[in-house]
C-alpha cells in the first residue's frame, strides 16, 4: 500500500516509470474485469488501456484513504458499463486458443477442450445478464470484493448490491436450467458455502 | 413459515458467507420441506462452483507497452495543441507585419530601381515584384484610409476580425476534441 502511494506521488510529478509500475501492478485485475464484462480479448485490451489513461488523467483526484485497486477498478467498471450501454453488446463467444490465456499449467488436449467449453459457457451466461447484474457478478467472483466495497465502487447501497447479486444468480441459474450444458460438478465441490441438505 | 422468495434471498447470502446462524437454520428447514427450492439450491451451488473455478483472464504481454504509447501520444497532443495556439498567434502577427511591410515597400521601389550592381534581369524581376507588392500596399492603404475615414467601416472591420478569431478558436477546439474522441472510440 505504501509502495502504491509512493508510485502515485511520483506519477503525479510526471515520473513515467512510476506510472508504468502502477500499470504493471493492476493490469491483471483490470484486464480480467474488462474481459468478463465485454466478452472479447480485443475489446478487453482496448478498455484496459483506456482505463489506465483515464486513471492517469484523474490521478490528482485519487483519495489516498481509498484502496487504489478499488479506485482503478471503478474506472474500469464504469467505462465498460458505458461501453456496453452504448453499443448494446450481445454475447460474443470468446476467441479460440491464443488470445486470452487462462492461468495454470499446460494441460492435455482433452482438458484444454473441456476448459474452453466451460469458458464459453461462462461467457455465454454472463452475456445474457443486464450490464448492472453482470458487473456485480464479475466483481464478486473475479475480484472477490465485499458488498461494501462493491457499493462504494459503484456508488450505490449495500442492499442494492445484495438485491442485484440475488437477481443475477436467479437469472444465471434459470439460463443454466434451460440446458446450456456445463460439465458435471463433483459432489464434493458442492459444499463450498455450506450444504443445507442431508 | 418462510416463503420461497425469502429462501432464495437467503441462499444468495449463504453463498457469500453472509448468513447469520439463525437464518441459516431457517433456510435449512425450508429446503428440507420444499423440493423446488432444494433443486434450485443445487443449481445455485453448481453455478457458484462454476464461477469460482473459472480461469482468470491473463492480459496480453503488449498491454503495458500499448498503455505507455497512448500516454505519450496524449501528452504530445496536449503539447501540440499549445503549439497550435502559439502558431495561430504568430501567423496573425506575421500577417499584420507583412501587410505593414507591403505598404512600406511602395516607397522602396524607386530606390531599388536605381541600384547599379543588380543584374538587369534580376533588377527587372525585383522591380516588377515591388510594383505588384506596391499595388497591394496601395489597395491596403486605400482600405485603411476608408476605414479610418468612416467609423462604421472601422467598426465593421473590427467585428469581422473578432468573428474571424472566434471561428478560428472554435475550429481548433472542434478539431482537438474530434482527435481525442476519435482515439477513445477506436476499437
Amino acid at each position: 500500500m505504501r509502495d502504491e502511494r509512493a508510485l502515485v506521488q511520483q506519477a503525479l510529478r510526471g515520473d513515467e516509470k512510476a506510472f508504468a509500475g502502477l500499470v504493471a501492478a493492476f493490469q491483471g485485475p483490470v484486464y480480467n474485469l474488462c474481459y468478463r464484462l465485454l466478452g472479447t480479448p480485443m475489446e478487453a485490451e482496448e478498455a484496459a488501456q483506456e482505463t489506465f489513461l483515464r486513471a492517469y488523467r484523474r490521478l490528482h483526484t485519487y483519495n489516498p484513504e481509498q484502496k487504489l485497486s478499488s479506485w482503478i477498478l471503478a474506472i474500469a467498471a464504469h467505462y465498460c458499463i458505458d461501453r456496453l450501454r452504448r453499443r448494446r453488446l450481445a454475447s460474443t463467444p470468446i476467441d479460440e486458443a491464443q488470445s486470452t490465456r487462462p492461468e495454470g499449467a499446460p494441460q492435455a488436449p482433452e482438458e484444454s477442450l473441456l476448459r474452453r467449453e466451460r469458458e464459453r459457457e461462462i461467457q455465454d451466461l454472463l452475456a445474457r445478464l443486464p450490464e448492472s447484474y453482470r458487473t456485480v457478478i464479475v466483481l464478486r467472483y473475479w475480484q472477490d470484493l465485499s458488498y461494501e466495497e462493491m457499493a462504494e465502487m459503484l456508488g450505490t447501497t449495500e442492499s442494492a448490491i445484495k438485491s442485484k447479486l440475488h437477481r443475477a444468480r436467479e437469472l444465471l441459474a434459470a439460463n443454466m436450467k434451460e440446458g446450456r450444458a456445463i460439465p458435471t460438478i463433483e459432489r464434493s465441490e458442492r459444499s463450498v458455502a455450506g450444504d443445507g441438505l442431508r | 413459515m418462510m416463503g420461497c422468495d425469502d429462501a432464495r434471498e437467503l441462499m444468495s447470502l449463504r453463498l457469500d458467507g453472509r448468513l447469520a446462524p439463525a437464518e441459516d437454520e431457517k433456510l435449512n428447514r425450508h429446503l428440507r420441506n420444499c423440493p423446488a427450492c432444494a433443486g434450485e439450491w443445487l443449481r445455485w451451488q453448481e453455478l457458484d462452483v462454476l464461477l469460482r473455478t473459472a480461469p482468470v483472464a491473463v492480459p496480453p504481454e503488449h498491454l503495458m507497452a500499448g498503455v505507455m504509447a497512448r500516454l505519450r501520444q496524449q501528452r504530445a497532443r496536449q503539447i501540440g495543441g499549445g503549439l497550435f495556439v502559439i502558431g495561430l498567434q504568430a501567423c496573425a502577427l506575421g500577417i499584420v507585419t507583412l501587410g505593414w511591410l507591403v505598404y512600406c515597400l511602395r516607397w522602396l521601389a524607386p530606390v531599388v530601381s536605381q541600384v547599379p550592381y543588380l543584374v538587369p534581369v534580376g533588377r527587372f524581376a525585383v522591380e516588377h515584384l515591388l510594383r505588384v507588392l506596391g499595388m497591394l500596399g496601395e489597395a491596403t492603404g486605400v482600405l485603411v484610409k476608408a476605414a479610418v475615414a468612416s467609423r462604421s467601416v472601422l467598426v465593421a472591420l473590427a467585428y469581422a476580425l473578432l468573428a474571424g478569431s472566434l471561428v478560428a478558436m472554435w475550429l481548433w477546439v472542434v478539431l482537438r476534441t474530434r482527435r481525442v474522441h476519435g482515439n477513445t472510440m477506436e476499437a
